[in-house]
Protein backbone atom coordinates (compact mmCIF):
# COMPACT_ATOMS: atom_id res chain seq x y z
CA UNK A 1 0.00 0.00 0.00
CA UNK A 2 1.32 3.59 -1.15
CA UNK A 3 0.02 6.28 1.02
CA UNK A 4 0.70 10.09 -0.82
CA UNK A 5 3.97 11.32 0.95
CA UNK A 6 2.19 14.89 1.69
CA UNK A 7 -0.68 12.59 3.92
CA UNK A 8 2.19 10.63 5.32
CA UNK A 9 3.42 14.34 6.82
CA UNK A 10 0.28 14.26 8.56
CA UNK A 11 0.80 10.87 9.94
CA UNK A 12 4.18 12.15 11.27
CA UNK A 13 2.48 15.05 13.15
CA UNK A 14 -0.47 12.77 14.67
CA UNK A 15 2.73 10.29 15.53
CA UNK A 16 4.62 12.96 17.07
CA UNK A 17 1.69 14.87 19.32
CA UNK A 18 0.44 11.06 20.28
CA UNK A 19 4.33 10.45 21.76
CA UNK A 20 4.30 14.13 23.11
CA UNK A 21 6.91 14.91 21.13
CA UNK A 22 7.93 18.70 21.22
CA UNK A 23 8.00 19.81 18.06
CA UNK A 24 9.23 23.48 17.80
CA UNK A 25 6.66 24.37 15.18
CA UNK A 26 6.10 28.37 15.44
CA UNK A 27 3.02 29.68 15.56
CA UNK A 28 3.81 32.67 12.84
CA UNK A 29 5.11 30.12 10.43
CA UNK A 30 1.67 27.86 10.93
CA UNK A 31 -0.21 31.61 10.08
CA UNK A 32 2.21 31.95 6.97
CA UNK A 33 1.50 28.54 5.56
CA UNK A 34 -2.35 28.92 6.21
CA UNK A 35 -1.89 32.31 3.94
CA UNK A 36 0.19 30.85 1.71
CA UNK A 37 -2.52 27.93 0.67
CA UNK A 38 -5.40 29.56 0.65
CA UNK A 39 -3.42 32.51 -1.27
CA UNK A 40 -2.00 29.64 -4.06
CA UNK A 41 -5.32 28.15 -3.96
CA UNK A 42 -7.37 30.91 -4.82
CA UNK A 43 -4.80 32.28 -7.99
CA UNK A 44 -4.65 29.37 -9.31
CA UNK A 45 -8.79 28.78 -9.78
CA UNK A 46 -8.83 32.29 -10.25
CA UNK A 47 -6.27 31.51 -13.74
CA UNK A 48 -8.74 28.59 -14.56
CA UNK A 49 -11.51 30.97 -13.98
CA UNK A 50 -10.02 33.19 -16.71
CA UNK A 51 -9.78 30.19 -18.92
CA UNK A 52 -12.65 28.54 -18.60
CA UNK A 53 -15.67 31.01 -17.21
CA UNK A 54 -18.93 30.12 -19.28
CA UNK A 55 -22.33 29.85 -17.91
CA UNK A 56 -22.25 26.81 -17.90
CA UNK A 57 -20.10 27.57 -14.42
CA UNK A 58 -23.31 29.68 -13.25
CA UNK A 59 -25.28 27.32 -12.80
CA UNK A 60 -23.20 24.50 -11.18
CA UNK A 61 -22.23 27.40 -8.72
CA UNK A 62 -25.76 27.73 -7.67
CA UNK A 63 -26.51 24.18 -7.38
CA UNK A 64 -22.96 23.87 -4.79
CA UNK A 65 -24.54 26.50 -3.04
CA UNK A 66 -27.56 24.78 -2.35
CA UNK A 67 -26.00 21.95 -1.37
CA UNK A 68 -23.39 23.30 0.93
CA UNK A 69 -26.95 25.04 2.81
CA UNK A 70 -28.82 21.27 2.82
CA UNK A 71 -25.96 19.35 4.54
CA UNK A 72 -26.41 21.28 8.04
CA UNK A 73 -30.01 20.49 7.43
CA UNK A 74 -28.74 16.85 7.53
CA UNK A 75 -26.69 17.09 10.40
CA UNK A 76 -28.93 19.06 12.90
CA UNK A 77 -31.56 16.17 13.40
CA UNK A 78 -28.96 13.19 13.79
CA UNK A 79 -26.94 16.22 16.47
CA UNK A 80 -30.57 16.37 18.01
CA UNK A 81 -32.53 13.08 17.59
CA UNK A 82 -29.24 10.59 18.58
CA UNK A 83 -26.77 12.98 19.74
CA UNK A 84 -29.12 14.79 21.99
CA UNK A 85 -27.75 18.14 21.53
CA UNK A 86 -29.00 21.29 22.21
CA UNK A 87 -30.26 23.45 19.16
CA UNK A 88 -27.31 25.98 19.98
CA UNK A 89 -24.69 23.18 19.92
CA UNK A 90 -26.58 20.86 17.44
CA UNK A 91 -26.65 24.19 14.88
CA UNK A 92 -23.06 25.18 15.44
CA UNK A 93 -22.00 21.89 14.97
CA UNK A 94 -24.20 21.34 12.00
CA UNK A 95 -22.84 24.73 10.38
CA UNK A 96 -19.16 23.20 10.62
CA UNK A 97 -19.87 20.11 8.74
CA UNK A 98 -22.07 22.67 6.00
CA UNK A 99 -18.80 24.32 4.90
CA UNK A 100 -15.42 23.36 3.71
CA UNK A 101 -11.85 22.59 4.80
CA UNK A 102 -9.26 24.19 2.90
CA UNK A 103 -6.84 21.90 3.93
CA UNK A 104 -9.08 18.89 3.32
CA UNK A 105 -9.11 20.42 -0.15
CA UNK A 106 -5.37 20.76 -0.59
CA UNK A 107 -4.78 17.29 0.23
CA UNK A 108 -7.54 16.17 -2.51
CA UNK A 109 -5.86 18.17 -4.93
CA UNK A 110 -2.46 16.75 -3.86
CA UNK A 111 -3.50 12.99 -4.28
CA UNK A 112 -5.61 13.77 -7.53
CA UNK A 113 -2.11 15.19 -9.09
CA UNK A 114 -0.16 12.21 -7.97
CA UNK A 115 -2.58 10.48 -9.22
CA UNK A 116 -2.67 11.92 -12.68
CA UNK A 117 -6.63 12.61 -12.37
CA UNK A 118 -7.41 15.61 -13.85
CA UNK A 119 -10.41 17.71 -12.69
CA UNK A 120 -12.17 21.17 -13.26
CA UNK A 121 -9.09 23.61 -12.43
CA UNK A 122 -12.08 26.37 -11.22
CA UNK A 123 -12.78 24.58 -8.35
CA UNK A 124 -11.54 26.78 -5.93
CA UNK A 125 -14.80 29.08 -7.08
CA UNK A 126 -16.73 26.42 -5.25
CA UNK A 127 -14.56 26.45 -2.09
CA UNK A 128 -15.43 29.95 -1.27
CA UNK A 129 -19.25 29.81 -2.36
CA UNK A 130 -19.24 26.64 0.52
CA UNK A 131 -17.76 28.45 3.01
CA UNK A 132 -20.81 30.51 3.65
CA UNK A 133 -24.52 29.12 3.26
CA UNK A 134 -24.12 26.45 5.91
CA UNK A 135 -23.13 29.38 8.10
CA UNK A 136 -26.32 31.26 8.21
CA UNK A 137 -28.37 28.01 7.51
CA UNK A 138 -26.49 27.41 11.11
CA UNK A 139 -27.89 30.49 12.46
CA UNK A 140 -31.07 30.00 11.38
CA UNK A 141 -31.66 26.88 12.79
CA UNK A 142 -30.04 28.37 16.01
CA UNK A 143 -32.20 31.26 16.38
CA UNK A 144 -34.67 31.11 14.18
CA UNK A 145 -35.63 32.60 10.71
CA UNK A 146 -34.85 36.36 11.98
CA UNK A 147 -31.52 36.01 12.98
CA UNK A 148 -29.96 35.75 9.21
CA UNK A 149 -26.69 37.87 9.47
CA UNK A 150 -28.56 40.71 10.90
CA UNK A 151 -25.64 41.71 13.09
CA UNK A 152 -23.16 43.59 11.53
CA UNK A 153 -20.34 42.17 13.20
CA UNK A 154 -21.74 39.05 12.31
CA UNK A 155 -21.71 40.04 8.48
CA UNK A 156 -18.35 40.97 9.13
CA UNK A 157 -17.24 37.72 10.71
CA UNK A 158 -19.54 35.66 7.81
CA UNK A 159 -18.35 37.52 4.25
CA UNK A 160 -14.79 39.06 5.74
CA UNK A 161 -13.58 36.38 7.24
CA UNK A 162 -9.77 35.82 6.48
CA UNK A 163 -9.74 32.99 4.45
CA UNK A 164 -12.34 33.81 2.41
CA UNK A 165 -10.79 37.35 1.72
CA UNK A 166 -7.71 35.59 0.77
CA UNK A 167 -9.13 32.84 -1.44
CA UNK A 168 -11.32 35.59 -3.22
CA UNK A 169 -8.59 37.96 -3.56
CA UNK A 170 -6.48 34.92 -4.59
CA UNK A 171 -9.57 34.59 -7.46
CA UNK A 172 -9.35 37.71 -8.94
CA UNK A 173 -6.15 38.39 -8.74
CA UNK A 174 -5.38 35.03 -11.10
CA UNK A 175 -8.64 36.13 -13.09
CA UNK A 176 -7.43 39.22 -13.65
CA UNK A 177 -3.71 39.60 -14.15
CA UNK A 178 -3.29 37.56 -17.74
CA UNK A 179 0.16 36.78 -18.29
CA UNK A 180 1.90 38.73 -15.49
CA UNK A 181 0.82 35.55 -13.19
CA UNK A 182 3.61 34.04 -14.38
CA UNK A 183 6.25 36.08 -12.28
CA UNK A 184 4.65 34.60 -9.09
CA UNK A 185 4.10 30.91 -10.22
CA UNK A 186 7.52 29.64 -9.09
CA UNK A 187 7.09 30.85 -5.39
CA UNK A 188 2.70 29.95 -5.38
CA UNK A 189 2.74 26.98 -7.36
CA UNK A 190 5.99 24.76 -7.15
CA UNK A 191 6.30 25.51 -3.59
CA UNK A 192 2.60 24.47 -2.96
CA UNK A 193 3.11 20.82 -2.23
CA UNK A 194 5.84 21.15 -0.09
CA UNK A 195 4.06 24.25 2.06
CA UNK A 196 1.02 22.03 2.47
CA UNK A 197 3.44 19.13 3.55
CA UNK A 198 4.50 21.38 6.71
CA UNK A 199 1.36 22.78 7.45
CA UNK A 200 -0.06 18.92 7.59
CA UNK A 201 2.72 17.99 9.96
CA UNK A 202 1.41 21.27 12.26
CA UNK A 203 -2.01 19.55 11.69
CA UNK A 204 -1.33 16.05 12.70
CA UNK A 205 0.32 17.69 15.85
CA UNK A 206 -3.04 19.93 16.76
CA UNK A 207 -5.23 16.85 16.26
CA UNK A 208 -3.82 15.05 18.87
CA UNK A 209 -4.75 17.61 20.85
CA UNK A 210 -8.33 18.04 20.04
CA UNK A 211 -8.82 14.54 20.34
CA UNK A 212 -8.55 15.00 24.52
CA UNK A 213 -11.43 17.40 24.01
CA UNK A 214 -13.84 14.23 23.22
CA UNK A 215 -14.49 13.18 26.56
CA UNK A 216 -18.34 14.04 27.54
CA UNK A 217 -19.72 13.31 23.59
CA UNK A 218 -17.07 11.62 22.49
CA UNK A 219 -18.24 8.25 21.25
CA UNK A 220 -21.32 9.55 19.48
CA UNK A 221 -19.34 12.79 17.90
CA UNK A 222 -16.45 10.41 16.72
CA UNK A 223 -19.54 8.30 15.20
CA UNK A 224 -21.07 11.44 13.97
CA UNK A 225 -17.63 12.48 12.73
CA UNK A 226 -17.01 9.41 10.43
CA UNK A 227 -21.05 9.08 9.18
CA UNK A 228 -21.03 12.50 8.14
CA UNK A 229 -18.32 12.59 5.33
CA UNK A 230 -19.43 9.80 4.03
CA UNK A 231 -23.00 11.01 3.69
CA UNK A 232 -21.96 13.99 2.42
CA UNK A 233 -19.62 12.61 0.07
CA UNK A 234 -21.48 10.03 -1.42
CA UNK A 235 -24.42 12.86 -1.65
CA UNK A 236 -21.73 15.26 -3.05
CA UNK A 237 -20.28 12.46 -5.40
CA UNK A 238 -23.79 11.94 -7.15
CA UNK A 239 -24.20 15.84 -7.58
CA UNK A 240 -20.92 16.05 -9.13
CA UNK A 241 -21.67 13.01 -11.36
CA UNK A 242 -25.45 14.94 -12.13
CA UNK A 243 -23.57 18.56 -13.00
CA UNK A 244 -21.66 16.28 -15.62
CA UNK A 245 -18.07 16.36 -13.66
CA UNK A 246 -15.13 14.94 -14.84
CA UNK A 247 -14.27 11.92 -12.57
CA UNK A 248 -11.75 14.70 -10.92
CA UNK A 249 -14.72 16.82 -10.38
CA UNK A 250 -17.03 14.46 -8.70
CA UNK A 251 -14.08 13.47 -5.97
CA UNK A 252 -13.53 17.05 -4.90
CA UNK A 253 -17.13 17.89 -4.70
CA UNK A 254 -17.50 14.48 -2.86
CA UNK A 255 -14.17 16.17 -0.88
CA UNK A 256 -15.76 19.39 -0.32
CA UNK A 257 -19.36 18.27 0.89
CA UNK A 258 -17.24 15.09 3.38
CA UNK A 259 -14.96 18.24 4.80
CA UNK A 260 -15.61 20.24 7.82
CA UNK A 261 -14.54 24.11 8.16
CA UNK A 262 -12.36 24.58 11.40
CA UNK A 263 -11.12 28.51 10.49
CA UNK A 264 -14.56 29.96 9.24
CA UNK A 265 -16.81 28.84 10.72
CA UNK A 266 -15.44 28.98 13.87
CA UNK A 267 -15.04 32.60 13.72
CA UNK A 268 -18.57 33.15 12.76
CA UNK A 269 -19.95 30.87 15.70
CA UNK A 270 -17.71 33.04 18.22
CA UNK A 271 -19.77 36.27 17.02
CA UNK A 272 -23.45 34.55 15.91
CA UNK A 273 -23.44 31.82 19.14
CA UNK A 274 -20.89 32.41 21.49
CA UNK A 275 -22.92 30.20 23.91
CA UNK A 276 -21.95 27.52 21.83
CA UNK A 277 -19.80 24.82 22.75
CA UNK A 278 -16.66 25.60 20.57
CA UNK A 279 -14.74 22.39 21.73
CA UNK A 280 -17.10 19.94 20.59
CA UNK A 281 -17.06 21.17 17.38
CA UNK A 282 -13.57 21.83 16.88
CA UNK A 283 -12.86 18.10 18.08
CA UNK A 284 -15.62 16.37 15.46
CA UNK A 285 -14.09 18.76 12.99
CA UNK A 286 -10.29 18.59 13.25
CA UNK A 287 -10.10 15.80 15.97
CA UNK A 288 -12.21 13.17 13.76
CA UNK A 289 -13.93 14.53 10.41
CA UNK A 290 -10.09 15.59 9.15
CA UNK A 291 -8.22 12.87 9.40
CA UNK A 292 -10.82 10.63 8.87
CA UNK A 293 -11.15 12.26 4.94
CA UNK A 294 -7.32 12.49 4.81
CA UNK A 295 -6.21 9.19 5.66
CA UNK A 296 -9.37 6.82 4.23
CA UNK A 297 -12.02 9.37 2.82
CA UNK A 298 -10.10 11.52 -0.40
CA UNK A 299 -9.50 7.79 -1.69
CA UNK A 300 -13.08 6.47 -1.25
CA UNK A 301 -14.54 9.33 -3.07
CA UNK A 302 -11.96 9.29 -5.66
CA UNK A 303 -13.05 5.05 -6.06
CA UNK A 304 -16.73 6.15 -6.07
CA UNK A 305 -16.29 9.11 -8.61
CA UNK A 306 -14.43 6.22 -10.63
CA UNK A 307 -17.48 3.75 -10.57
CA UNK A 308 -19.62 6.77 -10.84
CA UNK A 309 -17.97 7.93 -14.09
CA UNK A 310 -17.57 4.23 -15.60
CA UNK A 311 -13.48 4.75 -15.57
CA UNK A 312 -11.23 2.28 -15.08
CA UNK A 313 -10.81 1.70 -11.35
CA UNK A 314 -6.96 0.78 -10.60
CA UNK A 315 -6.59 -1.39 -7.48
CA UNK B 1 -36.19 4.60 23.40
CA UNK B 2 -33.44 6.49 25.61
CA UNK B 3 -31.23 8.06 24.06
CA UNK B 4 -28.10 5.99 25.02
CA UNK B 5 -29.75 3.21 23.18
CA UNK B 6 -30.26 5.34 20.06
CA UNK B 7 -26.59 6.77 20.45
CA UNK B 8 -25.21 3.22 20.76
CA UNK B 9 -27.51 1.46 17.84
CA UNK B 10 -25.85 4.85 15.51
CA UNK B 11 -22.16 4.06 16.57
CA UNK B 12 -22.73 0.60 15.47
CA UNK B 13 -24.35 1.45 12.71
CA UNK B 14 -21.72 3.38 11.49
CA UNK B 15 -18.86 0.98 12.28
CA UNK B 16 -20.48 -1.92 10.71
CA UNK B 17 -21.10 0.65 7.46
CA UNK B 18 -16.96 1.69 7.34
CA UNK B 19 -16.68 -2.41 8.34
CA UNK B 20 -18.62 -3.20 4.96
CA UNK B 21 -17.17 -1.09 3.22
CA UNK B 22 -13.49 -1.69 3.95
CA UNK B 23 -14.19 -5.33 3.19
CA UNK B 24 -16.05 -4.37 -0.43
CA UNK B 25 -12.53 -2.43 -1.10
CA UNK B 26 -10.61 -5.69 -0.15
CA UNK B 27 -12.47 -8.12 -2.05
CA UNK B 28 -12.36 -5.64 -4.79
CA UNK B 29 -8.39 -4.96 -4.88
CA UNK B 30 -8.31 -1.81 -3.15
CA UNK B 31 -6.83 -0.87 0.57
CA UNK B 32 -9.64 -1.07 2.46
CA UNK B 33 -7.42 -1.18 5.92
CA UNK B 34 -7.55 2.51 7.01
CA UNK B 35 -11.67 1.79 6.80
CA UNK B 36 -11.57 -1.62 8.74
CA UNK B 37 -9.21 0.23 11.51
CA UNK B 38 -12.07 2.48 11.95
CA UNK B 39 -14.94 0.77 12.22
CA UNK B 40 -13.16 -1.90 14.29
CA UNK B 41 -12.43 1.09 16.76
CA UNK B 42 -15.59 2.41 16.82
CA UNK B 43 -17.65 -0.47 17.59
CA UNK B 44 -16.03 -0.10 21.14
CA UNK B 45 -16.97 3.23 21.55
CA UNK B 46 -20.65 1.92 21.62
CA UNK B 47 -20.43 0.71 25.02
CA UNK B 48 -18.31 3.63 26.10
CA UNK B 49 -21.95 5.90 25.07
CA UNK B 50 -23.27 7.36 27.85
CA UNK B 51 -21.02 6.15 30.58
CA UNK B 52 -19.24 9.52 32.33
CA UNK B 53 -15.79 10.16 31.00
CA UNK B 54 -13.93 10.67 34.39
CA UNK B 55 -15.64 7.85 36.10
CA UNK B 56 -14.10 4.40 35.83
CA UNK B 57 -16.26 0.63 36.18
CA UNK B 58 -14.62 0.41 39.79
CA UNK B 59 -15.62 4.09 41.00
CA UNK B 60 -19.13 3.86 39.73
CA UNK B 61 -19.78 0.30 41.11
CA UNK B 62 -19.03 2.14 44.49
CA UNK B 63 -21.18 5.02 43.55
CA UNK B 64 -23.91 2.79 43.34
CA UNK B 65 -22.91 0.92 46.49
CA UNK B 66 -22.89 4.42 48.48
CA UNK B 67 -26.87 5.29 46.61
CA UNK B 68 -28.12 2.12 47.34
Amino acid sequence: MQLDAVVLFFVLGLVAGVLKVRLPFPTGLYQSLTLFLLLAIGLKGGAALAEHASSRIIWQSLLVIGFGAALPLLAFPLLRQIGGLDKINAAAIAAHYGSVSVATYAVAVAVLDAAGVTYEAYFPLFVVLLEIPAIIVGLVLARGLSAGLASRELAHETLLSPGIVLMVGGLLIGAFSGGSLIKITPFFMDLFQGALALFLLKMGLITTEQLSALKQDGPFLAAFGVFMPLLAGGLGSLLGHGLGLSVGGVTLLAVLGASASYIAVPAAMRVALPQANATLSMAASLGITFPFNVLAGIPLYLLLAQWLQGSAVSP
Amino acid sequence: MSLITRQRLFICLVALLNLALAATLYLNGHAGAPLGVIGGALLPLAWLAGRRPDTTAVSAGEGDAHAA
